[in-house]
Formats: structure tokens, C-alpha cells, sequence
């Protein structure tokens, strides 16, 4: 087996797989990453909205509906669908399935941001109100801040699983020099010309945990500068 | 009769109920506040002394009643009430005694429904535009202090009257330090309130509406969460504010400050209130049956 590394290693050609589809899970993760914050901060805050405003009464609906399908089905059938059904657009596959990671994300994304606004003391919202802020600059200068420290962690995860997610991207087809063409297709493309699947998945499998160690690191450092400012 | 009630009240509460459902916390509250007035409201847990306070600056939206800030009306819902009688007269179908008078009865109670309603919706959306302006005049101060965990104390200070353009950021941090060094804690302007015990929290909460410049201000059992040896320190302040001539309304089951600084006393049980007094004769000649009961357990 070790012999099968050195020579995927010492060959140029397959490096350069190697290293293209390092670059495109990253790629892709980073804008489906984007999307999916936006959509999850988005979302979270219409689902928490006071229920008495009647402007948001469609939006809420909209939004329930939203992260109801998009937590409840398979990434892999939603991929499918928004490539081959959807999107449908010759080369627009590669951001059509950046859109589905980033509106699949984004649904879970949304439930963590509730979920960490949630956690801030219903008194801190009321404080906020009754010196007469509106709610929605309550919501930014008061409980946003005091949230962001218990949905930080949440998001790091999310973003950690969304990396490994992106992995069925070749599911729809992917062909090199195309987005599609991730690291996991490099596997695939390696295997082709050295059968030795340990091999390429090692190879491979380094790669992804380098991401995530990197992520890790990153994560840990906004969160000690979160706490940095608390006493 | 004293100074303060030849001009007209501040604050006029009017039959106001509120009910969460089905349950009904208040059945018909009627209080005047005065300009200067400091009101001390008492009563056995659950009675809607929280809920009554809330109403005033809109927390809970009321259920029904009239509330009249500075003469200018503000809130105002009888529709209910007739709705309600409209009900029962319709009841009556399904006992077979809906006659003609009940008829005509109907049709008179509709009418005034129909037009009070259109006035009261106009009034209520008037009131949800102002809602912000009106929370501006009064000040509130919690059982749990609700300092903002995030902010030094300046900020905490500082923030709705620099956010909501009532200062400049310059003016804002004068009028803070100036009010922390009235209350002794100018030295923590910059530490975060996590480092603070807390009877100089609940001070901090009260400068912290002073800031605001309110015309009236609403304390919810300020010193209930506190140790006692530090509700000394709040009660001291909330006397000199007293002395200041701010307008107050406190709900508290400290009798002693009831005693001695408040000028009404005011005793809420059942969700309306049972008895108001002067507080020499509130607590010397009680009369209420409940209140005496409820004297002899906190005194
Ligand atoms: N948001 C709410 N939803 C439903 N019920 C409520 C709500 N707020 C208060 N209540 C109920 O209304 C009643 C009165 O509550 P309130 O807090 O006004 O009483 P209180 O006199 O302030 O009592 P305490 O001395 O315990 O603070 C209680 O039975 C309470 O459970
Ligand atoms: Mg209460």
C-alpha cells in the first residue's frame, strides 16, 4: 500500500488531481458555507419575529416550510433533484449544487441561531424594550451579541459537516477542471490508474482532516475571543 | 386636598383588564397618578401587581380599559365589553327568548360596536406606531436587574439614549458618570456588570432608566432578588429619587419603604384594587378584610 502512495505522490498528474480537488471542496463549501449563513440568519430571525405582526405571518410559514423539507430529505435526493430537475441548465450544474448545499445548510444553520437566541434571557429583550428600542435593534445590539457565544460552536459544526457533505457533489457527474471535481473525485480518478482504494482514500481522508483541523482551529480562536470581553 | 391633585393626573388608568386566555389577572383597575406621586403597591403573590405595572408601558398589551398619559389618550378598548353583551343577547336564540326587545337591543349595541370600533382600531394603530415614544417616558426597573451582560456599565448606560437620539455620545457619557457618581459607583463605569455584586446591579438598572430622563418611573420588586444586606443600598437611592420629586410607582413588599416614603399605598388583590390610603391610616386603620390578613403575615 505504501508503495501505491509514493507513486500517486511522485506522479505529477496525480497531484494535480489531488490538489484540484482540494481546492474545489474548499471552493465549494466556502460559497455553499456563505449561502447557508445568510439563509440560516435570515430565517432565524423571521422564525423569531413577535407572532403579532401580521407582515410576518407569510414569511413564517414560508420559512417552517422551508427547513421542514430541507432537514427532512436526503441532501444526496435534493442534489439530484435541483441538478437534473430544477437547474437544469447546461454547466450550471457545478452552482447548482452549491446552491443545494448552501439552502441545505442553511436550514440547519437556522435552527442553531434560534436555538442560541433563544438561550438569551427572555429579561434582556424586555430591558431593551422598555427603554423604548425597537425590537429589531434590541435584537441586534442586545441579543445578538450575547447569542453569537452559544451559536458559534453550533455553526463550527454545521460548517465541519457541510465540508464532508459536499463530498457527493461528483454524485451528479464531474469531469476535471469543472467545480464538481472535488476531492473525493480525485479519489475516484487516482483509482483509475492505480487500483489500490486505501491509497487514494488515505491520500484523500488527509486532506479533508487537514480542513478540519484547520477549521477547528479557527473555531476555537473566535471563541476565545468572544469570551475575551466578558469581565 | 394636597397640591398634586389640583392639576390633572400624569397617568389615568381606567377600568383596565387584562386576561392571558382565559385566565383574567385584571378585572377593572382605576388608579390617577400624580406628577411627584410615590405609589406603593402591595399585594399577595399572583395578583397582578407585575402584570399591572406591565400594562402601563405596554409589555402586555391591555385587554380593555382606557389609559390616558398627560391627558392625551392613549389607549382605549370598551368594544369588548359590548361584544361581549352582544354574546349573551345572542344566547339567548338558543334558549328561545330572543324577542323583539332583545332584537332592537342588539341592533343598539351593534351600532355603538361598529362605531367604537373603527375609532379604537384607528387608536391602537396609532398607539403601536408610539409605542417606542411612549416606553421613552417611563422608566422600568426589574426584579432581575436585566443588565445587558455584554456592555461595560457605561454602555449599559449609555445605549438607548445615544441609539435613540436623545443625546450625543459626549452628552450620554456626561449625564452617565454624573449619575454614577450620585450613586457612589462612578469607579465602575468601564468593568462589566458580571463583576458587580448585586445591590450595585439594581443601583446601575436604576440609573441606567434615569438615563432616559422618564417622566415617570416603574419599579417590579427591585430589592426581591437582592441579599438583604444590600437592600439597603437600593432603597436608599429610590428615596433620594423620591425626594427629587420623580414620580414613582413601586411594587414591593418592603413595608418600610412603603411606610415611610411612599405618599399612597395601594393594596391589589383579585386583580382590581382593594384598598388605597395615605400610608399613616393605610397601615394603622385597614379595612379590607384581605389586607388585614395580609398585614398581619408581613409586618
Ligand atoms: N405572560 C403570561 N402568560 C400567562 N399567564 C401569565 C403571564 N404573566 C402573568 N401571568 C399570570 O397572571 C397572574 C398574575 O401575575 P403577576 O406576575 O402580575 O402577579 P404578581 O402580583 O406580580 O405576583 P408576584 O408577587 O409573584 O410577582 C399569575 O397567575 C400569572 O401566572
Ligand atoms: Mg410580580
Amino acid at each position: 500500500m505504501f508503495q501505491d502512495i509514493i507513486k500517486i505522490l511522485s506522479s505529477s498528474e496525480m497531484v494535480s488531481y489531488i490538489l484540484e480537488g482540494f481546492l474545489h471542496s474548499i471552493l465549494v463549501t466556502i460559497f455553499a458555507a456563505l449561502l447557508g449563513l445568510f439563509l440560516g440568519f435570515v430565517v432565524a430571525v423571521v422564525k423569531i419575529a413577535p407572532n403579532n405582526n401580521k407582515w410576518m405571518k407569510v414569511p413564517k410559514i414560508v420559512c417552517d416550510f422551508y427547513t421542514t423539507i430541507f432537514r427532512g430529505t436526503p441532501v444526496a435526493l435534493q442534489l439530484f433533484i435541483m441538478v437534473f430537475a430544477v437547474f437544469a441548465i447546461p454547466g450550471f450544474k457545478p452552482y447548482a449544487a452549491i446552491i443545494t448545499f448552501g439552502i441545505n445548510s442553511g436550514a440547519y444553520v437556522s435552527e442553531s441561531i434560534r436555538a442560541g437566541i433563544m438561550s438569551v434571557d427572555q429579561g434582556q429583550m424586555e430591558a431593551g424594550r422598555a427603554m423604548g428600542l425597537t425590537w429589531l435593534q434590541t435584537m441586534i445590539r442586545i441579543i445578538l451579541p450575547q447569542a453569537i457565544k452559544n451559536i458559534i460552536p453550533a455553526i463550527g459544526n454545521e460548517m465541519i459537516a457541510l465540508l464532508k457533505e459536499t463530498s457527493i457533489i461528483g454524485w451528479v457527474g464531474s469531469t476535471p477542471g469543472s467545480l464538481t471535481f472535488d476531492l473525493n473525485a480525485a479519489a475516484s480518478t487516482i483509482y483509475r490508474t492505480i487500483p489500490n482504494y486505501l491509497a487514494s482514500g488515505i491520500l484523500v481522508g488527509c486532506c479533508y482532516l487537514l480542513v478540519v483541523y484547520a477549521m477547528v482551529f479557527f473555531i476555537k480562536y473566535i471563541e476565545k475571543r468572544l469570551k475575551r470581553n466578558e469581565r | 386636598m394636597s397640591v398634586n391633585e389640583m392639576q390633572n393626573p400624569l397617568l389615568q388608568v381606567k377600568n383596565l383588564h387584562k386576561s392571558f386566555g382565559k385566565l383574567d389577572v385584571l378585572k377593572g383597575v382605576n388608579s390617577d397618578i400624580y406628577k411627584g406621586d410615590v405609589v406603593a403597591v402591595i399585594g399577595p403573590s399572583g395578583c397582578g401587581k407585575s402584570t399591572f405595572l406591565r400594562c402601563l408601558n405596554f409589555l402586555e398589551m391591555p385587554s380593555a380599559g382606557e389609559i390616558l398619559f398627560n391627558d392625551q389618550l392613549i389607549y382605549k378598548n370598551e368594544r369588548v365589553y359590548l361584544k361581549r353583551q352582544m354574546k349573551e343577547l345572542l344566547a339567548l336564540k338558543k334558549e328561545q327568548k330572543f324577542d323583539e326587545a332583545a332584537q332592537a337591543q342588539y341592533n343598539e349595541i351593534n351600532e355603538r360596536y361598529t362605531s367604537l370600533r373603527k375609532d379604537e382600531k384607528a387608536l391602537e394603530k396609532e398607539l403601536l406606531k408610539g409605542i417606542n415614544t411612549h416606553r421613552q417616558k417611563i422608566g422600568m426597573v426589574f426584579q432581575q436587574f436585566n443588565l445587558f451582560p455584554h456592555l461595560t456599565v457605561l454602555k449599559n448606560i449609555t445605549l438607548a439614549p445615544v441609539k435613540l437620539k436623545k443625546m450625543t455620545e459626549e452628552q450620554a457619557n456626561e449625564k452617565a458618570m454624573e449619575l454614577l457618581k450620585k450613586i457612589g459607583l462612578e469607579d465602575k463605569a468601564n468593568v462589566y456588570p458580571a463583576t458587580l455584586s448585586g445591590g450595585q446591579k439594581q443601583r446601575i438598572a436604576i440609573v441606567r432608566a434615569l438615563a432616559m430622563e422618564p417622566e415617570v418611573m416603574l419599579f417590579d420588586e427591585p430589592t426581591s432578588a437582592l441579599d438583604p444586606e444590600m437592600v439597603g443600598e437600593v432603597l436608599k437611592v429610590m428615596t433620594e429619587l423620591a425626594k427629587e420629586g420623580m414620580t414613582m410607582i413601586v411594587v414591593t413588599h418592603e413595608m418600610g419603604f412603603a411606610k415611610e416614603v411612599a405618599n399612597r399605598v395601594i393594596f391589589m388583590n383579585d386583580g382590581v384594587i382593594k384598598e388605597e390610603n395615605n400610608p399613616k391610616d393605610f397601615f394603622a386603620n385597614p379595612k379590607d378584610e384581605r389586607l388585614k390578613d395580609f398585614l398581619s403575615k408581613v409586618l
